[in-house]
């Protein structure tokens, strides 16, 4: 037998693909041959070796954005086709007379209908682009679910997550804001800043930020917000900063020096 | 379909773990694929045809996903989930963690054809005629790729 | 006989301190619900220094100093011996918890399995020291020293006055990593095949980097006046973040 049958062989007998007639071939084998069951072993080694990989559970979260997306599906289904957004949406407001338990469930019901409403308008489109506007609104949902998690890391995860999406809904801006304002861990709070600048062109992002100025307690957060104004050139920021200074929630020189630049600086535009 | 997806939401996030190491993008593709599946769903019944089809679907949906350039390409460093990992394996030594380093290198070497038959094989444990059907090549390649594999794998255990 | 007195004497000096010693180090050794699930351990601490290490059991074993109240002016801090370390620390379903509130200061060294994560505050002074400890991490310091070496898993750090001195080995790369300290140097070493994206800021101070990092397509529109640094190691993976406002910045190759 060729090297290859052999070594198949030994790994048809360990996933017991062999009938008992081979399995005693095998054994026999290894008992009689130590060549063989040198073989057998290396094998055996490097197969039983890969159990090393875990595989995690899957999170909560996909069971119930599956039962989301199963509902919406079969909605269009039932209800034929439906030419327009606001109809859809109407439709699915008909369906849930009762209180929704969670309020990121009735997100993900919006979003996901949102997400079905554009694609039923364009239909002519390709199944590609279809298929991505679909991922980005999962990708958003889970964005939305991971923002609320008790772990820190997770929080962070949502937030750097939130850079892949190629569109931002008003939602997940105002959750990003809610975690800029008041998470409790600082580098979270960090990164969605930095997230947040990258979606600053729309205009209601400016202003959110702006309004953070002064809700900043923390020293690194108010240097952070300051870098981040005088990227974006906004003038009317300057008040809010100034009003840091009065308010002597500045302790340190240091900040204090950064905070007064930056006034100075913002003012000169 | 709910049915389906309580059936196999853990085959296929495993097959997709495997082939990424990224949990949050695999499972983002579980909910492609059955998307895809319920789009198509017309298709199909018999079982055994069911299971090659929904993973030729899951690698379609991986192709298209690495090209758009998002993190669902294959890391070299094959990673712990952290919190599930260390329930497990509450009595790993660091020791073994390096072992699995190692491993996660070696398969990360591996050709991409090859490693893919792998998992399909030894995770998925899928019998070699439906691993053809999935990557739509004979069941003798399949075999060829499989020893190569292990050949391959040989070397990390050669090297202790 | 001189000599034999002498050495009496030794011997009782030494029992004593040795008593004394040990009273002042109280022990407690807590049992998680489940010892075959993963722990949280959550620290709020006024003032004092932490030393965590992990070791291969399954209890956390905690070993106290203290508590002190502060002395009044120039006088040395002031025990309080009513008080038990029993008396700050809880365990529920694997959460094990110690607070220590203000004005006391408490120094803690304690030994937790080796997976386990760790969520560490101190509000004052006093220094945090992490070994060995693969979970995830948060640490939050004012002006004390936060070190943590030869871990893995996820760290968010943060510090005012302080440093933060992180020496990591990620065995799971879809972590983040993020450290920032207003005045404090970030010091941070990762192996030299780690794969990452990183984002590096300061506004007074320097960036210094082992890794070569591909920043991508210059002609980044820069109107800030801080130093930045985006790019990727090694192709890119997760993501890692350091901000200081004051203080240098070091990412090294781990030996």
């Amino acid at each position: 037998m060729e090297d290859i049958d052999l070594e198949l062989k030994i790994l048809d007998y360990l996933q017991n693909h062999l009938l008992e007639a081979d399995r005693r071939e095998v054994e026999l084998l290894r008992e009689t041959s130590p060549a063989f069951a040198a073989k057998f072993n290396e094998v055996k080694q490097v197969w039983e070796g890969l159990d090393l990989r875990k595989v995690p559970d899957t999170s909560p979260e996909l069971t119930s954005n599956f039962q989301a997306m199963l509902k919406t599906f079969e909605l269009e289904q039932a209800h034929g086709k439906v030419s327009s957004l606001a109809g859809v949406l109407g439709k699915i407001a008909d369906l849930f007379v009762y209180k929704p338990k969670y309020n990121w469930a009735y997100s993900i019901l919006l979003i996901s209908a949102g997400a079905l409403g554009a694609w039923l308008l364009l239909k002519q489109s390709n199944t590609n682009q279809n298929l991505s506007l679909v991922e980005n609104d999962q990708k958003q949902i889970r964005v939305l679910t991971m923002l609320k998690d008790s772990a820190a890391n997770d929080r962070m995860k949502a937030v750097n997550y939130t850079q892949q999406l190629h569109h931002v809904d008003d939602k997940v801006i105002n959750a990003l804001f809610v975690t800029l304002n008041t998470d409790s861990n600082e580098n979270v709070r960090l990164v969605t800043l930095d997230a947040l600048l990258q979606l600053a062109d729309n205009p209601k992002v400016r202003e959110g930020l702006v309004n953070s100025i002064i809700k900043q307690e923390s020293e690194l957060m108010q240097v952070a917000l300051a870098d981040a104004m005088i990227q974006l050139q906004e003038k009317k920021s300057a008040k809010s900063f100034k009003k840091l200074l009065e308010n002597q929630n500045t302790k340190s020189p240091i900040i204090k020096k950064k905070l007064e630049q930056t006034v100075k600086e913002l003012e000169t535009i | 379909m709910s049915l389906l997806f309580e059936r196999y939401r853990r085959p296929l996030f495993s097959y997709l773990f495997h082939q990424t190491g990224q949990r949050v993008e695999s499972e983002d593709l579980v909910q492609t694929v059955f998307y895809l599946m319920l789009k198509n769903r017309r298709t199909f019944s018999a079982d055994g045809a069911f299971r090659a089809w929904m993973y030729q679907i899951a690698r379609n949906a991986l192709i298209n996903s690495a090209k758009k350039g998002s993190r669902t390409v294959y890391q070299a460093e094959f990673p712990d989930h952290g919190t599930q990992l260390i329930e497990h394996n509450l009595e790993q030594d660091y020791e073994q963690n390096e072992a699995k380093i190692q491993l996660d290198q070696a398969i990360a070497r591996l050709p991409a054809d090859q490693r893919e038959v792998l998992i399909l094989s030894k995770y998925q444990e899928l019998p070699y005629k439906e691993i053809a059907e999935v990557l739509k090549t004979t069941e003798g390649n399949v075999k060829v790729k499989v020893f190569r594999a292990i050949q391959e794998l040989k070397k990390i255990y050669k090297n202790l | 006989m001189k000599k034999n007195i002498k050495i009496i004497a030794l011997t009782v000096l030494i029992l004593l301190s040795f008593t004394i010693v040990k009273s002042q180090n109280r022990d407690l050794t807590v049992k998680l619900t489940n010892p075959l699930k993963a722990g949280k351990l959550n620290v709020e601490l006024f003032n004092g220094s932490i030393k965590i290490v992990g070791y291969s059991g399954k209890e956390v074993m905690i070993s106290a100093d203290g508590p002190y109240y502060p002395g009044k002016g120039n006088q040395k801090p002031v025990k309080d011996t009513s008080k038990k370390v029993s008396d700050f620390v809880s365990q529920e379903n694997n959460l094990v918890k110690i607070k220590v509130e203000q004005p006391l200061i408490m120094n803690f060294v304690i030994k937790v399995p080796r997976n386990f994560s760790l969520v560490i505050k101190v509000l004052t002074a006093g220094d945090v020291d992490v070994e060995k400890v693969d979970g995830d991490h948060e640490v939050s310091g004012i002006s004390g020293n936060i070190t943590l070496s030869n871990i893995s898993g996820s760290v968010l750090a943060n510090n005012v006055r302080g440093n933060i001195k992180v020496d990591f080995n990620p065995v799971k790369m879809d972590a983040p990593l993020a450290l920032s300290s207003v005045l404090g140097t970030i010091n941070l070493s990762l192996p030299a095949n780690v794969k990452a994206n990183v984002k590096l800021q300061t506004d007074f101070s320097e960036i210094h980097s082992d890794f070569y990092i591909d920043e991508g397509t210059p002609g980044q529109k820069s109107k800030n006046i801080i130093r930045r640094t985006i790019g990727k190691i090694n192709g890119g993976g997760s993501e890692i973040f350091i901000k200081t406002v004051g203080g240098n910045i070091y990412l090294r190759k781990r030996k």
